[in-house]
């Protein structure tokens, strides 16, 4: 009995040791798979056109997260010989920032990268996928360009940065990528202008429909364009800026519109590539607050530093403010004015202007229907004047005067102040340098063209009238932002920016 | 327990008085919370004599001790020399060893001691010698009981057999038995000179057997750091959640409320923070149900023990999820026979314990105008004209604060046969927040059935259902993100009700102090307006089926089942002042989750003995667990008509509405084992493992063991310990070494993922869907791994008046689940690593004493826990140093971090160096010792130590300033009681943490939008203050500095119960029983140097970022009424 005892104790035992061991070893190794149902696994996607399509349509979303931000209008328009940022102890305005107070540089760093990497991976998600060769094509040029993009914004706001261009497989990939140190500025730009020289012919040639807002033929050109002057190969850049000329002249895909079109109509025929923004109250919300920095203040009612402005509901900080350099670029017959600056609206004249003749950013730079701070109006990129006015940069810098003045006066002559004196290479630079002033501001541009000109440093002690602060504070090497010291830290093989 | 009430002379009784004398030594430790009567005798003495006499032995113990010796003079030989050594005894222990040694015993009676000779015997009777053995219930021998001759001083112990022999005194001839759990046992003895006696396990105390994983253990058997809890000293405590009573009462284990609001959660730290990004908190097991999550769905009155396991060996055999500690809970369970029926109701009313020092509005208009003059020192026009006759104005908190109705109420009922037992019970709870328009209410159910089939088989159910339905608190407090609306930073200035409006007038809305002034909803327009509540309904069933085919092999299964669903909803009419404004429109959110787990755990042991000598016991299992999670969110904004709320989501545009959903799996496999054996009770060795594997690590890292072993001695069972088997109860040595886990990481965590987003870029003024990458692959995930060392010590005297547990441990944890900060220049900005090694170590005490038991029927009892717990990080890899937060204004300044070599929860800042005070002193920085923010090189504003001497200010200049976790912490409860009456007071303590109020970046530097602290009107001023430290008005600057970070130490009142529980014989109403009365405060008074509400309340942001106070809902102070009665 008592043998008997043992044995059953010996049998149920051992049966439950060995029955422990098969489940846990061989039979759960399936039970403790995950199966993700909530996500997309990328080694499983890319099957088709849509899905491939909207993987390229997370890259554009990055652009809300750089350009939505006021800072980063700052930086590029709102410190610069043209407009000053007042709003005491910004950093971005009063060039107060430094690598452990890193103003938008943190961000644009981190966003710029953030657009690099989600192409990287898209492109290398597609061209590993089974579509065809002509989705493949599109679509690659797509991110391919949107990429370009974000290096040109990371290269115009640091110089010299980190360059990687494959998709992240694994955790060895990641490790490779931390460690980058940076890439010389000029060299990553000859790869870029490549690279789009590249892609572009698979791009649209036109966006309009349901892609109106995407990226086009017209758009790789320009950014080729600015990406070759800046540096300084005229012939790439001519011969880009041509391509979009072409695609104007031939194709009548661009033209300039009447200028009070360019900020009232969006996407219209001149736009090359605009933020697209939209806002309703209660529907779809993709909104900034850029344009209540422009708006006069203080509001009391529904007036505007003693205007009224009709039934506006925006909030005005008025902190963004045009210097006398700005006024100056303007003669009374510029059409270009009124839409600029803002002395009066609708007969009534600002207090601002009154008490002391300065001016305040004009309509160009309102929302007055915005809500409060959410305004709903795409910002501006790139349109065609742009094109034509880095037609004619290209073409002094080559000494083709006349072709030069050819396109300078195509833009002149729409704002009504008559051509350009076809005189020696120097003044016309000169000229073309207040043009690109006049007819862009506010689009981007300023910072970038004043730095790649060698021009920064002076041009900002001349607002010193217009805000002590920035040019008493300005040094030569705020051209370019400091590298944030605590990407430094995380990565020691970064080097500063001299001068930082 | 002997029954001293029937000892002769018991009040001069000397055994009484040298027990208090003794216990003396025990209370100054306590420090002077403790009353206690002193006496003129020392207690303790030291003798150490060789080769003399007894008689001037005798006397030199006279001369060391007070006492003085009467005996016959032939009872000492004046020939017998003697050697005797003796340090820092006691009385007793030398008269211990007269009678051992010598053969004399004695009577004490107040200072005469009353020597005899052991063989002076007048009568036979009285004189006899009784034998015996002291078995337990299963026939095994107990050694080390205490064999008592009723009303006498004569007893002995049983020796390593069982056996005793004790000689009778005249008296009674009752023997008593007792034993470390188990029953007392009371034998008359006839002319029998032989006996057998059986003791029983006690089983109606819980507090002799401790669960453990997967079963329970005699507390005398235990051989890893478990701490019980006591639940008759926390019952009646008028709290919802059982964690809330926990707070003090359990060494090592550090309890923080996330919030005061009702159904707020806790915190919980058992043995410091190991983790980093990790969970930290410790795994719940209710009934047997692992992971059984939110302690709101249990009635505290249903528990009937909760147990803590703290060290590795005891937590190992919860694997992968036991590294934080594991609490275990279970329910009462019917008792055979009569029905009982329990009811109790506790009503009371809580509400603020203090109102923050903030400025009135003459004071605040007074600083707003100041600051006007600065900026235009001729103009004419400030802001407030006249800032006296604004008075106090409106203190908003005041406005939003009330006095909340409290209301708990339970009946249950228990009875059954020996087949068939059952407990029953049902809950209501409601709990109104003392913020308006927040709540929580619950109705709880809970079956409880064990059915016995056969010899063999038995089964059971535990079933729990409750429905809770939370009020959340809808405004903002004092939070430094929402600070243009909150509480404590709305200007004192602005109205409550529109101008020359009363109560249930239009709301202001118009807060002057938001940058030039904005459209806010108030926190009273929100409390009246806003509706935002959720719902949530939990049923949790634990079925099992017990089988004993033969003696002492078992088999278990269980299958339980959580059922989960949480409903939010969410409405802000259009009528809210900023929506209408903005005419916006309606804005809803509803939400629903379901969360399902079934697990299915299956063991087996065995328990087996060899002649009494070896016993062993081994258990085996396997369990198996699936997990699933079901989101569905929506929102939307717009709406037309209020009426139905979030009714009727449709109501709004298209893309106005955001839809979400979401699928979360997991599955768990594991096997667990374990073997128990003791030799003589006096050695015990344990060793258990689990192997587990998760479905949330990568293939190939899914699988993990954990094993652990313990030792402990009783040395008490040693031979040569036998003499103090007279005054020790329980003395026993632990040590236990073992590795458990944190397997916390998000599912899905290691895998690459691409999320969609159809909130993406705009084509068209449309925008299509789009996918964005959201993860990072990580092949390598893998477990993070604890490895604790415990050495403990569990000291009991024979009388139970004293027991003492002391643990002492160390962590080691490494392969930290890291979110390490990423070079941003690979597009993520962080990733989740194991890396690293931090370490606890730590101190624990347990002490409960019962200081007096008179027999009148006075008692007083203490309990005193006390802990330390030092936390480092070893380890960071390549880091140097992680921010764990930020200046939420100024990021380039850490608040929030840890490096090596610091605790985890570690403070930095910049050391604060009062004002500039004249323009010589800026101009040369100070002796270059001061720097501030570019644009404060200005009088009156603040400046800082340079600590790099750089001549800027930068987070180079911060500085450690210490951690949020306490460095001691622990409490101390007595408890009086005097025939039906009972008084418990108990404190808490908590030592040596820091914490920022972060509210004062901008609510204690003068800045002019929103309400200051009032220290802020000795602010700085060139001709009223010029040599104030505090900056002038309007000097924000963001720095995170000491300045900000204050001492968290605290001593709470934390709870205080006197009731009244009727006996039968007085009872009002005869059918009744165990009537009972009590008025409970709990949170009654506060000891902290700490400027906001409460220092012990954590709104973490991440698990090692603790005691973080921003905006945290206060802490209440209630006073509750109960009665409970039996029938």
């Amino acid at each position: 009995m008592n043998d008997m005892k043992k044995l059953i104790k010996r049998y149920v035992l051992n049966l439950v040791v060995l029955l422990a061991t098969v489940f846990s070893l061989a039979g759960c190794e399936k039970f403790l798979e995950e199966n993700m149902k909530n996500a997309a696994s990328p080694d499983k996607f890319y099957t088709s056109e849509a899905e491939a399509q909207a993987a390229v349509n997370g890259v554009y979303a990055v652009l809300y997260d750089i350009f939505s931000n006021p800072e980063f209008f700052f930086a590029a328009e709102g410190s610069t010989d043209l407009m000053v940022m007042i709003t005491e102890r910004n950093v971005n305005g009063n060039f107060g920032y430094s690598p452990v107070a890193p103003g938008v540089g943190q961000e644009v760093w981190k966003h710029g990268f953030k657009g690099v990497m989600y192409a990287n991976n898209t492109i290398s998600g597609i061209k590993k996928s089974a579509l065809s060769a002509e989705i493949k094509d599109k679509l690659v040029a797509e991110a391919t360009t949107l990429r370009s993009l974000y290096y040109y914004i990371l290269t115009n706001t640091f110089s010299d940065v980190p360059y990687w261009s494959e998709g992240l497989q694994s955790e060895d990939d990641v490790n490779q990528v931390i460690a980058l140190p940076r890439s010389d500025a000029d060299s990553i730009r000859s790869v870029l202008m490549e690279e789009l020289e590249e892609y572009a012919p698979y791009l649209l040639e036109k966006a309009e429909g349901a892609n109106i807002g995407r990226i086009t033929q017209g758009f790789a050109y320009g950014l080729l364009a600015r990406l070759a002057l800046t540096n300084r190969n005229w012939e790439k850049a001519r011969w880009a800026a041509e391509q979009v000329v072409n695609l104007a002249t031939d194709k009548g895909i661009y033209t300039l519109v009447d200028y009070s079109d360019i900020y009232k109509i969006e996407n219209n025929k001149e736009s090359i590539f605009e933020i697209q923004y939209s806002y309703s109250v209660t529907g779809l919300q993709r909104a900034h607050q850029i344009y209540n920095w422009c708006l006069p203040t203080p509001k009391d009612g529904s007036k505007y530093n003693g205007v009224d402005l009709g039934a506006s509901s925006a909030t005005p900080y008025g902190a963004v403010r045009p210097t006398k350099r700005l006024e100056s670029y303007y003669s009374d017959i510029d059409r270009r004015k009124a839409h600029v600056l803002a002395s009066e609206y609708n007969g009534q004249e600002f207090n601002r202007f009154r008490s002391s003749g300065r001016y305040w950013l004009g309509p160009k730079f309102w929302d007055i229907y915005a809500n409060n701070i959410a305004s709903g109006r795409n910002l501006i990129f790139m349109r065609y004047a742009d094109i034509l006015l880095m037609m004619a940069e290209a073409s002094i810098e080559l000494d083709e005067l006349g072709d030069a003045k050819y396109y300078m006066d195509l833009v002149r002559n729409r704002a009504n102040i008559g051509g350009v004196s076809l005189t020696d290479q120097s003044t016309m630079r000169e000229e073309l340098r207040k043009d690109r002033g006049r007819e862009l501001a506010g689009e981007f541009t300023r910072k970038w063209d004043i730095v790649r000109w060698g021009i920064f440093y002076e041009s900002i002690k001349s607002v010193a009238e217009d805000y002590a602060a920035a040019a008493g504070n300005v040094r030569p090497h705020n051209m370019y932002y400091p590298i944030p010291s605590l990407e430094i830290m995380k990565n020691p093989a970064l080097r500063q920016n001299n001068g930082y | 327990m002997y029954e001293k009430n029937k000892l002769p002379g018991y009040k001069q009784s000397p055994g009484l008085r040298i027990k208090l004398i003794r216990l003396k030594a025990t209370l100054l430790v306590l420090g002077a919370l403790f009353a206690s009567s002193l006496y003129g005798f020392s207690q303790t003495f030291s003798v150490n004599v060789s080769n003399k006499t007894l008689k001037s032995v005798l006397l030199s113990v006279t001369k060391e001790s007070g006492y003085h010796f009467i005996y016959d003079n032939d009872l000492l030989d004046d020939q017998q020399m003697v050697s005797l050594t003796l340090q820092n005894g006691e009385i007793n222990s030398f008269l211990n060893v007269l009678r051992d040694k010598y053969g004399i015993r004695y009577r004490i009676t107040d200072k005469s001691i009353a020597l005899f000779s052991t063989t002076d015997r007048k009568s036979p009777q009285q004189g006899r010698t009784i034998k015996g053995r002291v078995l337990d219930e299963k026939g095994g021998v107990l050694p080390g009981t205490t064999v008592r001759q009723k009303g006498t001083l004569q007893q002995t112990v049983a020796d390593d057999k069982g056996e005793f022999t004790i000689t009778l005194e005249s008296g009674s001839n009752t023997l008593q038995f007792s034993s470390v759990g188990y029953q007392v046992e009371e034998v008359t003895v006839g002319a029998e000179s032989d006996i057998i006696v059986w003791l029983k396990l006690r089983v109606e105390t819980i507090l002799d057997v401790v669960a453990i994983g997967y079963g329970e253990v005699n507390k005398r058997d235990l051989t890893g750091a478990v701490a019980s809890v006591n639940m008759k000293e926390i019952e009646k405590m008028p709290v919802v959640r059982v964690d809330q009573m926990l707070q003090g009462r359990i060494a090592g284990v550090d309890l923080i409320s996330t919030g005061g609001d009702p159904g707020a959660g806790t915190t919980v730290r058992i043995r410091g923070t190991r983790s980093i990004n990790a969970d930290n908190e410790p795994l719940y097991v209710v009934d047997g149900i692992i992971d059984a999550g939110d302690l709101n769905n249990i009635n505290p009155t249903d528990i009937e023990s909760i147990q803590v396991l703290k060290d590795a060996s005891s937590t190992a055999i919860y694997g992968s999820r036991g590294a934080n500690g594991v609490i275990i809970i279970n329910t009462k369970k019917g008792a055979p026979g009569k029905d009982v029926f329990n009811y109790s109701s506790e009503v009371g009313v809580a509400y603020l314990p203090r109102f923050l020092d903030m400025m009135n509005a003459k004071e605040y208009a007074e600083m707003v105008n100041e600051n006007y003059w600065f900026n235009s020192p001729t103009g004419t026009n400030p802001p407030y004209a006249d800032p006296e006759a604004l008075g106090e104005g409106t203190n908003w908190t005041k406005e939003v604060t009330r006095t909340a109705p409290y209301n708990n109420h339970t009946f249950s009922s228990s009875g059954g046969n020996t087949g068939l037992r059952y407990y029953l019970s049902g809950n209501y709870a409601n709990q109104r927040g003392i913020i308006k328009a927040s709540g929580f209410e619950r109705y709880q159910g809970r079956l409880n059935l064990d059915k016995t089939f056969s010899q063999k088989v038995r089964g059971g159910l535990r079933l729990n259902y409750s429905r809770t339905k939370e009020d959340l608190n809808k405004i903002d407090i004092g939070s430094h993100a929402g600070w243009w609306n909150s509480t404590l930073a709305i200007p004192p200035t602005m109205l409550v009700y529109d101008e020359g409006g009363e109560e249930g007038g239009v709301f202001e809305d118009w807060n002057e102090g938001w940058y030039s002034g904005g459209v806010i909803n108030s926190p009273v327009a929100l409390v009246e307006l806003m509706r935002h509540d959720v719902t949530k309904k939990n049923l949790w069933t634990n079925l099992f089926l017990e089988y004993e085919p033969i003696r002492n092999l078992k088999f278990k299964t269980s299958f339980s089942n959580t059922n989960y669903f949480r409903n939010e909803s969410r409405y802000e009419p259009s009528s809210l002042p900023r929506r209408n404004f903005l005419e916006a429109g309606g804005y809803a959110v509803k939400s629903a989750y379901t969360f399902e787990k079934v697990l299915s755990e299956t063991t087996v042991s065995y328990a087996k003995s060899w002649a009494n000598d070896h016993r062993f016991n081994a258990l085996g299992g396997f369990t198996i667990q699936k997990t699933s999670g079901v989101t569905q969110w929506q929102r939307g904004q717009g709406y037309m008509v209020d009426a139905t709320e979030d009714n009727n989501m449709v109501a709004a545009e298209k893309e106005a509405t955001v839809i979400t959903s979401n699928l979360v799996e997991t599955a768990m496999v594991s096997t667990l084992g374990r073997l128990n054996y003791d030799y003589k009770r006096k050695y015990y060795l344990t060793f258990t493992g689990r192997a587990d594997g998760a479905s949330n690590f990568p293939p190939g890292k899914k699988w993990a063991f954990f094993p652990s072993g313990a030792f402990k001695w009783a040395m008490l069972q040693e031979p040569w310990m036998r003499n103090l088997r007279n005054t020790l109860g329980e003395s026993s040595l632990r040590l236990s070494f073992g590795t458990s886990g944190n397997q916390a990481i998000a599912t899905y965590g290691s895998q690459a993922r691409l999320t969609a987003n159809n909130n993406g870029y705009l084509f068209n003024g449309a925008a299509p869907i789009a996918y964005q990458f959201a993860n990072i692959p990580n092949d390598n995930l893998s477990w993070e791994t604890s490895k604790q060392w415990n050495a403990g010590l569990d000291l009991k005297l024979v009388n139970e008046r004293v027991s003492l547990t002391l643990d002492a441990y160390s962590t080691t944890t490494r392969d930290l689940l890291l979110t390490v900060q990423l070079p941003q220049q690979v597009g993520f900005v962080d990733r989740l690593v194991n890396l690293g090694k931090t370490q606890n170590k730590g101190l624990e005490v347990l002490l409960n004493t019962v200081n007096v038991q008179a027999l009148s029927g006075f008692k007083w009892t203490s309990s005193f826990t006390f802990a330390t717990n030092d936390n480092k990080v070893l380890d960071l890899g390549p880091l140097v140093r992680v921010t764990t937060e930020t200046n939420y204004a100024a990021p380039q300044y850490y608040m929030y971090g840890y490096e090596v070599g610091r605790p985890v929860s570690g403070l930095y800042g910049v050391r604060y160096a009062g004002t500039w005070k004249t323009q010589d002193e800026i101009n040369d920085w100070g002796g270059s010792r001061y720097v501030s923010i570019p644009s404060f090189y200005q009088l009156g504003r603040q400046r800082y130590i340079d600590e790099n001497g750089d001549g800027v200010l930068s987070e180079a200049d911060e500085v450690y300033l210490g951690q949020t976790e306490p460095r001691y912490q622990g409490g101390l409860g007595n408890n009086f009681t005097y025939k039906g009456f009972e008084l418990d007071v108990f404190f808490h303590y908590s030592l040596g943490a820091k914490m920022y109020n972060p509210i004062e970046f901008k609510q204690g530097v003068g800045y002019v939008g929103p309400n200051q602290f009032r220290y802020m009107i000795d602010r700085w001023h060139p001709i009223n203050n010029p040599t104030s430290d505090l900056p002038r008005v309007n000097s924000q600057d963001f720095v995170a500095t000491d300045r900000f970070v204050h001492d968290a130490s605290f001593v709470r009142l934390g709870s205080m119960r006197f009731g009244y529980t009727f006996n039968q014989a007085n009872m009002p109403i005869k059918t009744l029983q165990n009537l009972s009365l009590y008025v409970t405060g709990t949170n009654l008074y506060l000891w902290t140097k700490y400027n906001g509400y409460d220092p012990d309340v954590s709104n973490n942001s991440s698990s090692t970022v603790r005691r973080k106070d921003d905006g945290v809902y206060p802490k209440n102070r209630t006073i509750a009424f109960s009665i409970s009665t039996r029938f």
